[in-house]
């Protein structure tokens, strides 16, 4: 697999240095991403914000989970390794739904993704949905869900982008894209290479160690990192109405599970998680009738290895297919209605083939949108899912956006949203060796928000400001507990969350000047209100849930330099609830604050842009866990290139 | 301006005695006490919250992360998986960072764990100047586990002197006619090892196994549980006579898979308590304690105690002849110890640390 990627990485450099330097008219134009404009079409008064292209920049020699760490009010529960997964709103890892095409990325054995496995290069927009949306996105849709987006360019020419970075305690990223078309058919190669060894040092206080008390400078061992992948999409338009579009991304992620700081100092050797994903999405649109009709064609295959062990094997295939017709009676009044089919067969080690051989799923939705007096709009999802031996809840939601008033040069809405919710189980929970529990009920929640949104437009700033304020309560939540006999999946708590966020984003040009700074922060009190279990734990924060979470980002743009700085906060975590001697109501990480900055220059070669880029993150060396017992790196510089060549 | 700088001298004085005096953590009295119940509280692996818990019978008093009070508020950097007692050494057997720790009867810890040549202990026995420890080994397969051993372990040297291999998922052990009998965790036998010569052999069981009790011939009783790696038809109590290995069976249901101290004798051996889950009157299956009698070698019809979800092990005061129950549903969460008497009537409910285990008990 990597010699395969490093020989098309090769290629496709190759034919660059070796393409002509001609005129060619910039012909990518980015004027439809996939996933963003539909969601918002029925989806008025949800909160779906963009990641801007600026920042996914300065996040694509990583992962998603550092993209949403430093730019969103969102907590991750990462380590340096390979393991992050994302909290939104309070929720688990498995309240997330992650989006590409049709397909809904998350493990059907664990039920989510970690998003260090999620390459911010390979997409064009990625877009955070904050709060319940299992209306529209299905099931595990109850925090919020994560839309990776391809844009649709429709090139007429060739056109390559190149990015070449190295970074501290080994840390390099090759990518390229390759767009090539005529204006009708096109294709459009993305590969990436990412590797870091991840050997930093860090002061490890040697908890344990009662000959040498204190701590010492250690360096981190065995959370290596290597992940390569690409996305192949070729597209074809018969007109400007009718088009057939294809991806396929294939993924390979490792890593090493990486050692505690208790743990570097034996001779413990790193376990390694292995990961392949191969996920293929086709689509066809016509909108040339009144009534659109779009259909979609998928495949997923995934695998997890566990410490290079081929028999503890980990993985499940999918055959996805989906039909949907769409129209808008007037521009006030539209629906659309659809089916999503989808066939699962795992292959898991521990599951028996006497409790499952496959699975079934079928989703019924039906969306619509209704805009009364030019300032009100409506919109009411409807969805139910039918899965084989499982019953799972009927799910409306209802949304509206309200224009209070608008001027010359602002506007200002509120907005609501209500909305049910659900997941059904995973694989795991239902199936897992002896300990699967069939009995399970899907997890249910209500999801509650109101939000004000104001907008400034005049000739040298523009704002926009958001502030809501939301309520959540999922029960029958499910988590593995010790039962009878084993451990097992058990639908035991009922959990709360609520808590507004805020944020703004505000662009100011002063002459040539021109900067853009950005706010949020989000308070979350998360916590549960009913446990089941003897020993359960009500009215407290849910743990690894900072109450508190906030950052900045400012940037400043001047003819062909972007300097940028930005900071987070992320609040006090529990990490557990039994405490130590001195901390006897629960241990608590400490909140910390992170800081990095970067610059970076466009320069003009043979008539071809060219990009240099230089960041130091966490520039004020902050010593902090996010998860505890797992060391995270200091100071750290990453150096980079990127072309924008046009070829032919 | 020198009526100025005395003020602020002042001020900055105040300012270091004020803060002298301020009390953000409790003070620590070590106690010097040993009589009591001791509580393994294993925590949550990799993640911390393992601690001792201590409780006086006498007083009817539960001190909380006890361990951390002897050793100036210091923290296990491992999970404690189990613990013995011999001589004047408690072995405490440490996961994640894996190491067998050697603490004294007031649970001080003066020295560091020994980690070298040890990969996943579980649980151990003493042999005169021995300490055998059973290991599962590096990077484990979770199914065959062909890298596990015995770790033979010099208790005056503090060395490993030796790894004795032992495919199979070594788990609870005990001795007896000069020979280590090792429940196999992840094969459907008992492993026998001649002590003198270290040469092995086993005696085959319909399920895998987990511990022993020793009665007072010698002979072995062992739990035999259905696993989810080896999942078995017939579990229940075996019972192994030394003399000629040969191995009866007494089947029980649900025996619980949980490790540490899923089984104990009564205080004066007539019973043997073990952790076994039933069906309620509801048809709704339900942990609790089933009682053997080892005059009829039969299981008591009805359960001492049941209705319990997330019981961890149980164990028997030597003193009194109560029993302690150990629940704990959550790693993450509080535990609790539930004691009852022997007949099986609830006598109090305590909190202790995060999964609670087993219990050892020193005079």
């Amino acid at each position: 697999m990597r010699r395969f990627f490093l020989v098309q990485l090769i290629l496709v450099i190759t034919s660059s240095a070796f393409a002509q330097h001609n005129n060619l008219a910039d012909t990518i134009m980015l004027h439809e991403v996939v996933t963003y404009a539909p969601l918002k079409k029925y989806q008025a008064g949800a909160k779906i914000e963009p990641i801007p292209g600026d920042q996914m920049i300065i996040g694509q020699a990583g992962s998603i989970d550092q993209l949403l760490m430093r730019f969103t009010p969102v907590y991750l529960k990462s380590n340096a390794g390979g393991l992050s997964t994302i909290h939104l709103r309070g929720t688990s890892p498995n309240h997330t739904s992650v989006n590409f095409g049709g397909i809904n990325i998350n493990s059907l054995t664990l039920g989510h993704s970690s998003m260090s496995e999620v390459p911010v290069f390979l997409f064009d927009e990625i877009d955070l949905q904050y709060g319940s949306s299992s209306a529209i996105n299905g099931s595990g849709s109850i925090g919020g869900a994560l839309h990776l987006g391809l844009a649709n360019n429709w090139t007429n020419g060739m056109k390559l982008k190149t990015t070449l970075s190295e970074g501290s305690f080994g840390e390099q990223l090759y990518g390229a894209k390759l767009f090539a078309g005529n204006g009708r058919f096109e294709s459009v190669t993305r590969l990436f290479y990412f590797s870091l060894k991840n050997d930093f040092p860090f002061n490890n206080p040697k908890i344990g160690d009662v000959e040498h008390p204190g701590t010492i400078r250690d360096r981190q061992r065995g959370a290596a990192i290597e992940n390569e992948g690409v996305i192949q999409e070729i597209n074809y338009r018969f007109n400007e109405k009718e088009a057939l579009k294809s991806a396929l991304w294939l993924e390979h992620d490792w890593h090493e599970i990486q050692l505690t700081m208790n743990e570097i100092w034996t001779p413990k050797v790193p376990e390694t998680l292995d990961n392949k994903h191969i996920r293929f999405w086709s689509e066809y649109e016509n909108r040339k009738n009144p009534l659109n009709i779009r259909g979609g064609l998928g495949y997923v295959h995934d695998m997890q290895v566990y410490d290079g062990d081929k028999k503890q094997k980990i993985g499940t295939n999918r055959l996805i297919a989906e039909i949907e017709g769409r129209q808008d009676i007037s521009t006030r009044l539209g629906y659309k209605l659809g089916v999503k089919y989808q066939y699962i067969k795992p292959d898991v080690y521990a599951y028996s083939a006497d409790v499952i051989k496959q699975e079934q799923q079928a989703d019924f939705y039906f969306s619509s949108f209704y805009t009364a007096w030019n300032r009100l709009k409506l919109t009411l999802n409807l969805r139910q899912l039918f899965v084989t031996n499982f019953e799972a809840p009927f799910t409306p939601s209802l949304g509206a956006e309200y224009r209070v008033f608008s001027t010359d040069y602002s506007v200002f809405k509120l907005n609501g949203n209500i909305s049910r919710s659900y997941r059904i189980p995973t694989f795991n929970d239902r199936y897992w060796g002896t300990q699967g529990n069939p009995n399970l009920k899907p997890e249910d929640g209500m999801n509650y928000e109101l939000g004000l949104n104001y907008a400034l437009c005049k000739e040298n700033i523009q704002s926009d400001v958001k502030l809501n304020v939301f309520y959540m309560d999922v029960k029958n939540w499910i988590e593995w507990r010790l039962g009878a006999v084993d451990w097992t999946a058990q639908n035991v708590m009922e959990v709360e969350s609520k808590g507004i966020e805020f944020q703004s984003n505000t662009d100011w040009t002063v002459n040539k000047l021109k900067f853009n700074f950005r706010i949020n922060y989000s308070f979350n009190p998360v916590e549960t209100i009913k446990d089941e279990s003897p020993t359960g734990v009500t009215g407290r924060q849910l743990l690894y849930v900072p109450k508190n979470i906030g950052n900045t980002y400012l940037r400043l743009n001047y003819q062909l330099w972007n300097v940028f700085a930005d900071g987070g906060y992320t609040g006090k975590r529990f990490a557990d609830y039994s405490g130590s001697y001195y901390m006897p109501k629960g241990y608590e990480l400490d909140s910390y604050f992170l800081a990095n900055c970067g610059i970076s220059r466009k320069l003009s070669l043979f008539k071809q842009s060219v990009f240099l880029s230089f960041a130091l993150n966490n520039i004020l060396n902050t010593d902090y866990q996010n998860e505890r017992f797992y060391a995270m790196p200091g100071r750290n510089f990453r150096i980079g290139l990127s072309t924008d060549i046009n070829i032919h | 301006m020198k009526k100025y700088f005395k003020f602020l001298l002042l001020s900055l004085f105040a300012l270091v005695v004020f803060n002298s005096c301020t009390k953000d953590d409790p003070e620590l009295y070590p106690s010097t006490l040993v009589k009591g119940a001791y509580i393994v509280n294993y925590g949550s692996f990799q993640k911390g919250g393992s601690s001792i818990s201590k409780y006086d019978y006498d007083k009817d008093v539960v001190t909380n992360f006890f361990d951390q009070q002897q050793n100036k508020g210091s923290v296990f950097a491992s999970n404690i998986q189990f613990a013995y007692k011999t001589g004047d050494n408690i072995f405490l057997m440490g996961n994640s960072p894996d190491q067998v720790i050697s603490v004294d009867p007031l649970f001080v810890q003066a020295k560091n764990g020994v980690s070298d040549k040890i990969a996943k202990p579980r649980s151990c026995i003493a042999d005169g100047k021995y300490l055998y420890v059973s290991c599962w080994g590096e990077n484990p397969d979770w199914k065959l586990m062909p890298n596990s051993y015995i770790a033979k372990y010099n208790i005056e040297t503090k060395v490993v002197e030796k790894k004795i291999e032992l495919a199979g998922g070594p788990e609870g052990l005990e001795i007896s006619n000069g020979k280590l009998y090792v429940a196999l965790n992840f094969k459907k036998a008992v492993a026998v090892m001649d002590l003198k010569t270290e040469a092995i052999s086993y005696i085959e069981t319909p399920a895998v196994c987990s511990y022993f009790l020793k009665d007072n011939s010698g002979n072995l009783y062992v739990s035999l549980i259905s696993s989810y790696s080896t999942p078995a038809t017939q579990t229940g109590l075996g019972y192994i006579t030394t003399s000629t290995n040969v191995l009866t069976v007494t089947p029980l249901e649900n025996v619980s898979t949980e490790y540490a101290s899923i089984m104990a004798f009564s205080k004066d051996k007539s019973k043997i308590f073990v952790a076994a889950a039933a069906y309620d009157a509801n048809w709704v299956m339900v942990g609790g304690i089933q009682v053997f009698n080892l005059a009829t070698r039969k299981f008591e019809s009805n359960a001492l105690v049941s209705g319990i979800s997330g019981l961890k092990g149980l164990s028997v005061n030597p003193v009194d002849g109560n029993i302690y129950v150990f629940v704990s549903p959550s790693t993450t969460n509080n535990g609790l110890m539930k004691i009852y008497s022997e007949a099986g009537n609830a006598i109090a409910e305590k909190t202790v640390g995060a999964s609670p285990t087993m219990a050892i008990f020193l005079n």
